[in-house]
């Protein structure tokens, strides 16, 4: 039996907007699992998320991003290539694509299709339980797509 | 002249990971500075916080190693309530926290070394990574790593709470007593624990061990610096990851001091340099002497190498034959910065027959699990061995214990000026006539991989990689070129 898509909300709620996906995931759980999809909002790192994505059917990841090359705010569905390295330096640097990887070398996750949402984040760096002005003053309309992307990538139409 | 590498999109750069390297007239390496960021604020942060708060709020500095910030702080409030734990709660604290050591230093020994020394570190690029390691050690092997870590994390969750934030420490004890149903789940996670730190061991020997050309570079002059040592040991000079004395050792070896925690304001001083945020932590009374090596010089490390080189022997048999092994090959203290790798699965030995022995003790399971804090509280310091070295918390508090000042000294920040010192050597032994190419970038990352440097900022942000760029300067100060890498 095909089990509910799981959507995880990532973030460290202590690190100013590194917490945007904590802030969406409470916004959107009720609205989500009403839906009837399986909410988890977590501040686990790296390798800590194998638990979530093997032995699954479908996964979306929502957490943020620093590219510099999106406007803060931009809500974007990069592919785990376009994030990916797996040369790492320290387990702090150990992110999705290489667990993704990893779970793929070890073939526990074929049948998982995995989507990542990503934010465009300002500062998530600094210590702080507050969003940066930029991102708080965007937070309604991100949390609309966030939720319109989710429905798109995994209801498609017909 | 070097090659410019530029790897798109660059990502979450600021802050991160930069080396500056300037090259004489002749393109050979003059002086290389490594800029780490900073835990930003966060002592600041707890400022107006009521402590009790401490054990909850610390461990999400960091979503890989919260358990050692868990259990320091919850240490420190201890101290600062003056109420010791129970000895059922002290072991059932030690049992979570050597469950989450090994889970830890396996991730690191397999993900992290694993592409320097299973795959190798001349290995081209394509091939140094998670892929390459279990293309080299096997599927079936790569399982029982993932499955162990799974197991770990299981028993972590069921006696801590949470494996990421755990909530069961509290001053004077934990939240809960162990169940009677759990007690075979306990006994045998730490049986099979044994096996796998055992087994583990066996892989370090079997591949890098019997392999001339790692040994070589493990002992080679580059990764090499006699500093003074510092960590945790028992009444026995025994390592101890959870408690005990904090001793450091000179660079013969022999002891220099001995001390509680309360004294470490008395042993450790912070030098500050113009070009980084990170205050390096040197013995005070040896003094600051520039980055340089030797017994006239404070610098110090911590973590595993450390840590086997403060202690006299181990608290474990099998723990002790990996020991005298190490030490009769190399010589001791080990001042090989690679050995690190070697030091780490010792370590794993140890966690796990600690843990074992802690399974197989009737105390473990009582239900005598706390002591009620009464005094007043003021000053509270509580010490752990992070994987990643040595790590301090200290509150001062009001009389309702709310916090007034706090410090924290992380394990990092104590390797802060070693680690400076590796990638400096690291990079004048390998950078010569201006080459600076994949390879050597990697040996000169080789020098700070093996501490782990644990930098809080780097949680879960979806590119997980550390962005490191190198900035290439010419006598003059003049920017010659950027090599960025690892950029996503």
């Amino acid at each position: 039996m095909r089990r509910k898509p799981l959507v995880l909300f990532l973030g460290n709620s202590l690190l100013s907007d590194d917490r945007i996906g904590l802030e969406l995931g409470m916004r959107l759980k009720e609205r989500l699992e009403q839906r009837g999809y399986e909410v988890k909002l977590e501040e686990k790192a790296g390798l800590a998320l194998l638990d979530y994505l093997w032995d699954r059917d479908e996964v979306i990841i929502v957490d943020n991003i620093k590219t510099g090359s999106h406007q803060v705010g931009e809500v974007f569905t990069p592919s785990v290539k376009e994030l990916g390295t797996t040369t790492v330096v320290s387990s702090h640097y150990v992110g999705i694509p290489e667990t993704l990887y990893l779970l793929k070398a070890l073939d526990l996750n074929l049948q998982c299709r995995v989507h990542i949402i990503a934010i465009e984040v300002d500062d998530p760096y600094t210590i702080s339980e507050k969003l940066s002005t930029k991102l708080k003053e965007s937070l309604a309309k991100i949390t609309e797509e966030v939720y319109h992307k989710i429905i798109q990538l995994c209801e498609p139409k017909g | 002249m070097v090659k410019e590498v530029v790897i798109d999109p660059i990502t979450r750069l600021e802050g991160h990971g930069k080396i500056v390297i300037i090259l004489d007239d002749a393109g050979n390496c003059k002086r290389a500075y490594f800029q780490l960021p900073e835990l930003r604020g966060f002592e600041k942060f707890a400022e107006g916080r009521h402590a009790e708060d401490m054990p909850q709020i610390t461990p999400r500095i960091c979503g890989v190693c919260p358990t050692a910030h868990h259990m320091a702080s919850t240490k420190a409030l201890d101290d600062l309530y003056k109420c010791e734990p129970t000895p059922t709660a002290r072991k059932i604290r030690e049992f979570v926290y050597n469950a989450f050591m090994l889970e830890d230093h396996a991730l690191h020994f397999y993900i992290l070394a694993g592409p320097d020394f299973i795959v190798g570190p001349n290995a081209p690029k394509a091939e140094r990574n998670l892929l390459g390691v279990i293309g080299k050690v096997g599927k079936d092997v790569g399982l029982r790593v993932i499955l162990m870590r799974k197991k770990l994390r299981e028993v972590i969750t069921m006696l801590g709470g949470k494996v990421i934030h755990p909530v069961f420490g509290l001053p004077g004890g934990v939240s809960r007593a162990i169940k009677q149903d759990e007690v075979g789940k306990v006994k045998e996670v730490a049986k099979e624990a044994v096996e796998f730190a055992l087994f583990t061991l066996k892989v370090f020997k079997d591949i890098v061990l019997s392999n001339k050309e790692y040994v070589n570079l493990i002992t080679s002059d580059a990764y090499t610096h006699r500093t003074y040592y510092m960590g945790l040991v028992d009444e026995k000079n025994r390592l101890n990851f959870y408690g005990g004395k904090i001793r450091v050792v000179d660079p013969r070896g022999a002891e220099y001091a001995k001390f509680d925690a309360h004294q470490y304001l008395d042993y450790i001083a912070e030098h500050v340099e113009p070009w980084t945020y990170v205050k390096m932590p040197y013995l005070k009374k040896v003094g600051w002497k520039g980055f340089v090596d030797g017994e006239d010089s404070g610098i110090y490390c911590v973590a595993p190498l450390a840590r086997l080189n403060v202690s006299d022997r181990m608290a474990t048999p099998e723990a002790q034959k990996a020991f005298e092994e190490m030490f009769s090959t190399l010589g001791k203290p080990v001042h090989h910065t690679l050995a690190t790798h070697w030091a780490r699965v010792i370590e794993m030995v140890y966690a796990a027959e600690r843990m074992k022995e802690l399974s197989e003790d009737p105390e473990l399971y009582s239900p005598n699990i706390r002591n009620l804090p009464t005094a007043v509280p003021d000053v509270g310091i509580g010490v752990v061995e992070a994987p990643r070295g040595t790590l301090i918390h200290h509150y001062e508090t009001d009389e309702r214990g709310v916090i007034k000042k706090a410090n924290l000294i992380v394990a990092t920040q104590n390797n802060a000026a070693r680690i400076a010192l590796s990638i400096d050597k690291a990079a004048r032994s390998l950078i010569k006539k201006g080459k600076v190419d994949d390879g050597i970038l990697n040996m000169v990352e080789m020098a700070f991989r093996a501490y782990d440097p644990c930098h809080a900022c780097a949680t879960h942000t979806l590119p997980g990689s550390m962005p490191l760029a190198i900035y290439i300067y010419n006598e003059e100060g003049e920017l010659i070129n950027i090599l960025k890498r690892n950029t996503a």
